[in-house]
């Protein structure tokens, strides 16, 4: 007997970084795998499938009219003849992009509102939750017509408008989730460390309210869409003849008995969308939780 | 209790409340009627009822001097039995039948009409249709202010059972504007115990309170869902109405009034939605009604704006659009294209002159070409602003399409709120608009008199001299044919200038249970409910 | 705790003064006013009921008339409806919007909420891809859309219910499913994120490990952190509720606030608007109390500050 064969030094296992550790796991769920290969699919099929169609999303057939999936159509055509593919594609575009930029304000300020708001507690909160509440009570039809009246016509408007109000309820629900974590022993120990409140709030607090922040907003990005196509109405956003999935929904809604494609295909996109960013959403909150006791 | 086992129970509850889901309510065997009028009314006053479709029921609960025939709206009598006119059409007597009656008991005397008149022309009760009284003399200086003195006005009530009107110009259609609802009359009495008489939207009006003259009583308003009338006992022609009550409801959205109609809530709707217009048209029995309107749907150009300036670039604009393919590919809403301004009377005035507007794209690229546009190659981007909602966008989509293939031309498209859209082009801030006209009473002046240089509605800002002129003769022409005359040429002035573009007639469109009779499609949309009854089964 | 709540509603004063201020200002500088209209009015008649409804004093001088008068708890008069209140239109119209988001509601918690719970508590198994599925059905059909599918359905091809009206008790059912259905799903998703946080918490491993069971652990130690997502959101969620749905109200024609909170900003009838705005800050600022109350209560670690 050698003394080497009886002690073989065990091999070390090799420490991972948090994210390294997320992004693993993350690629090891399926579902959230799908979902993001469908989201880019998706965005690909956007930005991309009109230039390859070669069909405009304005070029009208009136003699045609709305017509059911045929093999020049493949999804059908609007009351005014356009092709219903197209239209969804480029709608497309306006719609992922809204939704994007939407998606970064709410984060961007809410997050950081709601998370400075519910650490600091006492007066400053309540100055903060007030100019929420503000904010979330005025009209927003009214603020909307300001806007297009002083500021004219343009998508960035759009996302000003849409950033305006949907960055509120993230904030509150971030409050909520810091408040309940300040009193949580890691906190107080990270406190008794000396570290300051940015970093505490930055690296401690933000990392483990990650999971309801994700699920809302998968939750705020269809609101986004859909609030996009009331804003078109009031004269912001999108201006006929370019569509987005909001206002072919809502315009295939009406049409539901007669024309079923206007408004089952932009639907289906739609909660493709949904469903893909969902299950993605939920995968990110699996990887990224901490806690989560899968050892 | 795991939470999977309480779905059952809530669909027990979903289907208990079904079982009382639907209700029997009073219809055809009861002979009342279900009619739906659109959004609420802003009142029931019939001296400030704005909307066309709420003016229904004022059409129930009151009456004027005359009334409308259903079929071709000539001037039938009213509270009025009989009238004479002078020689020179400037003076209308009218003898109060003895039986008319106000839904009280107490009797409609001329005095009453008296009153109402100088209610609608009192300058502190703003009385949006105050001008349609102007035709009478020194009605139009007590409105605006000018004289106080409402003796000065031309209207007396020389016994409880005549009346008498002093115009100061012959308006041969004047019987017409006796039957509109702004001339029906309101109870002096009832009025005066709840404010003065110049004062609006004081409590008169309510259920509670509410006296009028016609052929029902109201009995209930509730906001936001409808006002129920009853036949009121007093009104002269009672034995010949036959509808024992009628439900108005509010139903502003057309597709939820026409899912209420299919599902039998409704025998009468105030209006359809375009896109299911399809699915109706197969349906024997005349319920769907889509019949010509007094109105017509134009395109305003503003006059100020170069190239707009130049009437060929006008006329090629117009030329540009199909408006057949219009109305039959892009609205679908039984509009008719509009070959002129004034929308075809069949019963009085029709445009037969030339010009007529039509479709020639080759003529339209030829004036475009002489304006020094060939091909469109140099033409500014032009701006087309019109009110979101409904049909606009799709039509002014079709439009932009239309110029750009024919013409070359590049028109951007502006959807704007509705009162932004408004505000606008009355203050001259666009190029091109989408409007639309309805006329308020059955003549072609109702429709001209926009365009004259000194009309607060001249919004394309035309100014023409000529046409002034015109104008003014053909309104002061009493005999009937040569005032149509004077009119077809007025009209082909316009049509020559283009201030604006007529695109088309949109139609007067309701669904109508085959259960009703008597209610006869008219050009005015009118539709006295004495004649109306039920049929049941 | 009676401070507390004492403070935040007296915090109402300034917040009301706040938003009416700049609504006011707001709708005076949108375009258009009460009297745009197609067919512009002349400018006498203008000019009349301007003076009658005191439009044309100069604008400060119509705010402090405004503020005064709502001091006096008087909204003054409408603009379009001309012989109603604010406070009448309110108060009749105000009940039936508060029905109609309460039976919404009930049926969001009543389904939203289990369905959330029993998925995080069965997570990754067929129950919660199931719950999962439903929830996110109930966000990707959204009311404007399975109203009117729900009245066609169940109305005019079943013959089960009236499609319009609030007269009957019947008529309660299609709206109020409706509504609910969308607003279940976000509680559902949001509860079984909440719960998700919550489960996996080194507490709860303690409990379990001391022989809790597994009803006991969810209901008497989970829930309570777990549903404070769905507290917060739930807060500006039932004021926006209780003050009424525009689409319902206008699918199913329902006689409540929440087509006036669109139309009479359309209609520039701004004492309406101004009305209403007071309303549903009112609201708002309570419910918000209710919430931060409620928060406390479930997560006894938290103080009133």
């Amino acid at each position: 007997m050698s003394a080497t064969t009886v002690l073989a030094p065990e091999p070390v296992e090799a420490g991972l970084s948090p994210w390294t550790d997320a992004w693993q796991r993350l690629r090891r769920n399926r579902l959230a795998v799908f979902g993001a290969g469908m989201l880019a699919v998706l965005a690909v099929a956007c930005l991309l499938g009109p230039l390859l169609l070669h069909l405009s999303y304005e070029d009208q057939d009136l003699a045609l009219g709305a017509t059911a999936p045929s093999a020049r159509h493949w999804l059908g055509t609007d009351t005014l003849g356009r092709d219903l593919l197209v239209r969804i594609l480029y709608g497309g575009r306006i719609s992922l992009g809204v939704a994007l930029c939407a998606t970064l304000v709410a984060l961007g300020i809410g997050v950081l509102y709601g998370a400075v708001a519910g650490y600091a507690g006492g007066r400053l909160d309540g100055f903060m939750m007030r100019v929420v509440d503000i904010i979330y009570a005025l009209p927003f039809t009214v603020f909307v017509i300001l806007l297009t009246v002083f500021f004219g016509r343009n998508i960035v408007l759009l996302f000003v408008a849409i950033g305006a109000v949907e960055w509120l309820t993230m904030a509150r629900i971030v409050r909520a989730q810091v408040q309940a974590l300040r009193k949580m022993e890691f906190i107080e120990a990270a406190r008794s460390l000396g570290f300051g409140s940015r970093r505490i709030i930055l690296h401690h607090m933000i990392p483990n309210v990650l999971g309801p922040v994700i699920v809302y907003t998968t939750l705020t990005i269809p609101a986004v869409m859909l609030l996009e196509a009331a804003l078109s109405f009031l004269g912001l956003g999108v201006q006929p003849p370019m569509s987005s999935w909001g206002t072919l929904i809502k315009d295939g809604a009406e049409k539901m008995e007669e024309y079923w494609w206007l408004l089952v295909f932009p639907g289906a996109l739609f909660s493709l969308t949904l469903f893909s960013l969902n299950f993605l959403g939920d995968g990110l909150r699996d990887a990224l939780d901490v806690r989560s006791a899968r050892d | 209790m795991s939470p999977r086992l309480r779905l059952p129970p809530l669909a027990l509850a979903f289907l208990l409340l079904a079982a009382c889901g639907r209700h029997d309510r009073p219809g055809d065997e009861e002979q009342v009627l279900h009619q739906g009028v659109g959004a609420d009314p802003n009142d029931l006053d019939p001296q400030i009822v704005s909307s066309n479709q709420a003016a229904a029921i004022s059409m129930a609960l009151g009456e004027g001097l005359t009334n409308y025939d259903p079929a071709d709206l000539h001037p039938v009598p009213g509270v009025a039995e009989s009238w004479d006119v002078s020689a020179d059409g400037l003076a209308y007597t009218f003898h109060l039948r003895a039986n008319a009656r106000w839904s009280n008991g107490e009797p409609v005397t001329a005095e009453d009409f008296v009153f109402s008149a100088r209610r609608l022309l009192s300058p502190a009760f703003a009385g949006e249709f105050a001008y349609m009284m102007f035709p009478i003399r020194g009605a139009e200086d007590f409105a605006t202010g000018r004289t106080r003195d409402f003796g000065q006005v031309g209207v007396r009530a020389p016994d409880a059972r005549t009346l008498r009107y002093e115009l100061h110009r012959p308006a041969p259609y004047f019987l017409t504007l006796t039957a509109h609802w702004c001339w029906y009359p309101v109870p002096a009495a009832t009025l005066l115990r709840h404010g003065r008489i110049d004062q609006p939207g004081t409590a008169w009006t309510r259920p509670e309170n509410f006296v009028g003259n016609g052929a029902f009583a109201l009995k209930s308003w509730r906001q936001g869902e409808g006002v129920v009338v009853a036949p009121n006992p007093w009104y002269w022609d009672a034995p010949r109405v036959r509808l024992r009550g009628i439900h108005f409801h509010f139903i502003d959205n057309p597709d939820t009034e026409e899912r209420a109609f299919r599902n039998g809530q409704l025998q009468i709707t105030s209006s359809m939605p375009p896109g299911r217009l399809g699915a109706y048209r197969g349906t024997p029995g005349g319920v769907l009604r889509a019949t010509p309107a007094f109105e017509t749907d134009v395109l305003y150009l503003n006059l100020g704006r170069r190239p707009l300036d130049d009437v060929r670039v006008r006329r090629a604009l117009s030329l540009a659009i199909d408006r057949d393919a219009l109305t039959s590919a892009v609205l679908r809403d039984g509009s008719v294209p509009a070959a002129s301004l004034v929308p075809d009377d069949p019963h009085g005035y029709a445009y037969r002159g030339e010009p007529r507007l039509r479709f020639d794209p080759a003529e339209a690229r030829r004036l475009l070409a002489a304006a020094g546009f060939p091909a469109g190659r140099g033409f500014p981007p032009l701006e087309l602003s019109f009110p979101n909602g409904g049909l606009a966008g799709p039509l002014c989509e079709a439009l932009q399409q239309m110029w750009r293939r024919h013409l070359g031309v590049d028109v951007g498209l502006v959807g704007q709120e509705r009162r932004v859209f408004i505000d606008n082009v009355h203050a001259h801030r666009f190029t091109l608009s989408l409007s639309g006209w309805i006329g308020d009473y059955l003549d072609p002046m109702s429709f001209l008199d926009v365009y004259l240089s000194a009309s607060g509605h001249n919004d394309p800002g035309y100014r023409n001299p000529e046409f002034d002129q015109l104008l003014e003769q053909a309104a002061g022409t009493a005999g009937r044919e040569l005032r149509y005359e004077r009119f077809q040429q007025a009209e082909a002035m316009l049509l020559r200038d283009l201030p604006s573009l007529p695109l088309n007639h949109r139609p007067n469109l309701h669904l109508v249970a085959p259960s009703v009779h008597g209610y006869a499609d008219n050009l005015m949309d009118m539709h006295p409910y004495p004649a109306i009854w039920l049929e049941s089964k | 705790m009676l401070r507390f709540v004492v403070r935040r509603l007296l915090q109402l004063i300034p917040v009301v003064f706040i938003i009416v201020t700049l609504t006011f200002f707001m709708l005076r500088a949108a375009p258009g006013g009460p009297f745009t209209a197609e067919k512009a009015v002349s400018p006498e008649v203008l000019r009349n009921l301007e003076a009658h409804y005191g439009l044309d004093q100069p604008v400060w001088k119509q705010y402090l008339t405004y503020l005064g008068h709502l001091a006096r708890g008087d909204l003054g008069p409408s603009y379009k409806y001309t012989n109603r209140t604010i406070n009448e239109i309110i108060a009749g119209k105000l009940p039936t919007s508060l029905e109609l988001g309460g039976l919404a509601l009930g049926i969001a918690l009543l389904v939203g909420l289990p369905l959330g719970v029993l998925a995080a508590v069965k997570r990754n198994t067929w129950i919660d891809y199931l719950c999962s599925i439903c929830g996110l059905v109930g966000i990707c059909v959204p009311p404007f859309v399975l109203g009117p599918l729900l009245a066609l359905v169940f109305g005019i091809y079943l013959h089960w219910f009236d499609v319009s009206g609030w007269e009957y008790a019947g008529d309660r059912v299609l709206p109020s499913v409706t509504l609910g259905f969308a607003y279940a799903a976000y509680l559902m998703r949001l509860a079984r994120s909440g719960m998700l946080e919550v489960l996996h918490l080194d507490f709860i491993r303690t409990a379990r490990a001391k022989g809790a069971g597994e009803a006991r652990l969810v209901f008497h130690h989970a829930l309570r952190g777990g549903l404070l997502p769905v507290v917060s959101y739930l807060g500006p969620a039932i004021a926006g509720l209780l003050t009424g749905s525009f689409i319902l109200e206008t699918v199913f024609q329902i006689p409540g606030l929440g087509r006036e909170f669109v139309t009479s900003a359309s209609n520039r009838d701004y004492t309406l608007v101004l009305g209403l705005v007071v309303l549903y800050t009112v609201f708002i600022v309570v419910m918000n109390l209710v919430v931060d109350v409620v928060q406390v209560w479930l997560n006894p670690r938290l103080r009133f500050e």
